[in-house]
């Protein structure tokens, strides 16, 4: 627990916090102009708008972006402070399982900030009502979504020091996620990526047939039961996997 | 004896290259253990070794009476306060609120942390930034973070690197005080003149190997000092020496290596008798530097 609230403490003045606010306001207002600026507009109001926004977000920004997050949560330990975290009593597990939660939860806040965009954008734009709330419901399984997501980049980013290259193989794998998804559907989601763009497409359906390029994942019991289940376990699973690797390995610093 | 740090066989080895050579360490419990070296004589692997941050290729560590190794390392380091090379710290986030972290992190209380601060003098610096630091700031910094758990053991590696000579003489201050204060110091320099002052034991590296170990005095006693002779045709002097004992000429004068009395008489009637005109003979005050030189460039005693 004092690991978890020790690893939001160095969020003060970090840039990580730029990033959670900068990234869905870009991503959503990038993805919903072309739409806007298209014959139809938005021509199913909210829906036409979520998908729009949620689109490439899911597929690219929002797992590129936790891939960020955790290289700048680590970035402070890779310049001077990894000994010093590894030379306490506190438990490996503890110290990974802090890095996990504090990624996953700006991941989470993320998802937050686009949800709150896209209300913002609709009612500016004069949508009837507020943001459908299948779409609240969808964020939070994207929130718990990005938890296996934040384990891994976590992991990447602990092993290397430079902060370019776990953004970079976030990027290849959120890509080749993609396609995995499209070939083999719901069974992709063993890679965090294809969970996490998965969970972003809960509820995303058009009546008029145009939506994502996937199948949309329904908000069933079942639906969400699946990635419920797989994103606690492969969290667990990586977490408890990148401890045992970090205590077995000397030290690279 | 009580030791606080105990290695036997303590080795490490990187693919051929042996970079820590079968060292027995014995650091006695309540002293400054001065471990000098030059850099890349393995210091720091050795160090990481005894905090379990590097695994041995073999032989095995006793830290605080307690075999160090991956299980039971974190047991151990809850009395164990360490700065290795660079020191610690956050730099977005100020001297306070680093201080913050660790209280947090370790369940300490405000009034160990303020003790760790004010024994480093730190307390006037806390609002500052770290990144606004001098190196000496952070060095201090670090140690404070390593001394508010109040460890029975503390590692500093090469805590006086990069800092000026008031910067060492505070950070010498700064060890006696903590070695009075009953903590046991294991701290390393590549530079022996900046520790030896303070260190109550000494043990030297050189290529891996621990070449001496034991007290200051121990060592001083190891060696006798040069002779240096100043007298007329110095080269030819150098010259006729050299036939006896290790001589070799030092500008306008001779310096001997390793000459007990017997041996300085001697040459000096062989430069009488080749009718060179000597106008001085003296030994050199043994300075540690000197011998600390001639140790680890590999020249022995
Ligand atoms: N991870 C490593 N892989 C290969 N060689 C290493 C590694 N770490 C240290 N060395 C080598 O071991 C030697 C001793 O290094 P070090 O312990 O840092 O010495 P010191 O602290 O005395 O300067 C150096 O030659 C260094 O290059
Ligand atoms: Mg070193």
């Amino acid at each position: 627990m004092t690991s978890i609230q020790a690893e939001f403490s160095k969020l003060k003045r970090s840039a990580s916090i730029v990033i959670v606010f900068l990234l869905p306001v870009v991503s959503v207002v990038a993805g919903t102009t072309s739409t806007l600026m298209a014959e139809g507009g938005l021509e199913e109001g909210w829906h036409t708008l979520w998908v729009r926004a949620i689109g490439f977000y899911g597929m690219l920004e929002l797992p590129v972006g936790v891939a960020i997050l955790a290289s700048l949560v680590w970035r402070v330990e890779h310049k001077n402070n990894w000994n010093a975290l590894m030379n306490t009593k506190i438990s490996t597990r503890q110290v990974v399982l802090g890095k996990i939660v504090v990624v996953g939860v700006l991941a989470a806040v993320m998802q937050v900030v686009m949800l709150a965009v896209v209300t913002a954008l609709g009612m500016t734009l004069g949508l009837p009502g507020t943001v459908p709330v299948q779409y609240v419901w969808a964020s939070l399984i994207v929130m718990l979504a990005g938890f296996p997501l934040a384990a891994w980049q976590s992991a990447l980013s602990s092993w290397s020091r430079a902060f370019a290259p776990p953004v970079a193989i976030a990027l290849t794998l959120a890509g080749l996620s993609v396609g995995a998804l499209l070939v083999a559907g719901r069974a992709a989601i063993v890679s965090p990526y294809a969970l996490l763009t998965h969970a972003t497409q809960f509820g995303s359906l058009l009546s008029g047939g145009g939506r994502t390029s996937f199948p949309p994942a329904f908000l069933t019991l079942d639906g969400i039961g699946v990635v419920v289940v797989t994103s606690l376990t492969v969290t667990v699973l990586i977490w408890l996997a990148h401890s045992a690797v970090l205590d077995r390995a000397d030290i690279r610093s | 004896m009580n030791f606080a740090i105990q290695t036997s066989d303590l080795t490490k080895r990187y693919g051929d290259r042996v970079v820590v050579d079968r060292i027995d360490l014995a650091v006695p419990v309540g002293s400054v253990y001065g471990f000098l070296g030059p850099n890349g004589s393995g210091k720091s692997t050795t160090m990481k070794m005894l905090l379990s941050l590097v695994r041995p290729s073999s032989g095995d560590a006793t830290v605080l009476g307690r075999p160090m190794n991956r299980q039971t390392r974190r047991d151990i380091l809850g009395e164990v306060g360490s700065l290795i090379e660079s020191p610690p710290g956050y730099h977005h986030l100020t001297g306070a609120e680093n201080m913050r972290l660790i209280q947090r992190l370790l369940g300490l209380d405000t009034r160990q942390i303020e003790q760790a601060v004010r024994t480093v003098r730190l307390q006037d610096q806390l609002d500052k930034r770290v990144a606004a630091y001098s190196l000496g700031m952070k060095q201090r910094l670090g140690i404070a973070m390593a001394l508010a758990r109040q460890p029975r053991l503390l590692i500093l590696d090469e805590p006086t690197n990069g800092l000026d000579p008031a910067g060492v003489e505070e950070m010498r201050d700064l060890l006696r005080r903590l070695a009075a204060s009953g903590i046991t110091v294991l701290v390393s320099s590549h530079q022996l003149g900046e520790i030896d002052k303070c260190a109550t034991s000494i043990g030297i590296l050189s290529r891996g190997r621990l070449i001496f170990q034991g007290s200051r005095d121990q060592l001083l006693a190891q060696v006798t000092p040069d002779v240096v002779i100043e007298c007329s045709e110095v080269p030819l002097a150098a010259e006729l020496l050299r036939q006896q004992v290790t001589a070799r000429q030092e500008g306008h004068v001779v310096r001997v290596r390793g000459a007990d009395s017997a041996g300085v008489a001697d040459a000096v009637a062989r430069l009488v008798h080749a009718g060179i005109h000597i106008f001085e003979v003296r030994r050199e005050g043994q300075t540690l530097e000197n011998m600390f030189l001639r140790l680890t460039e590999g020249r022995g005693l």
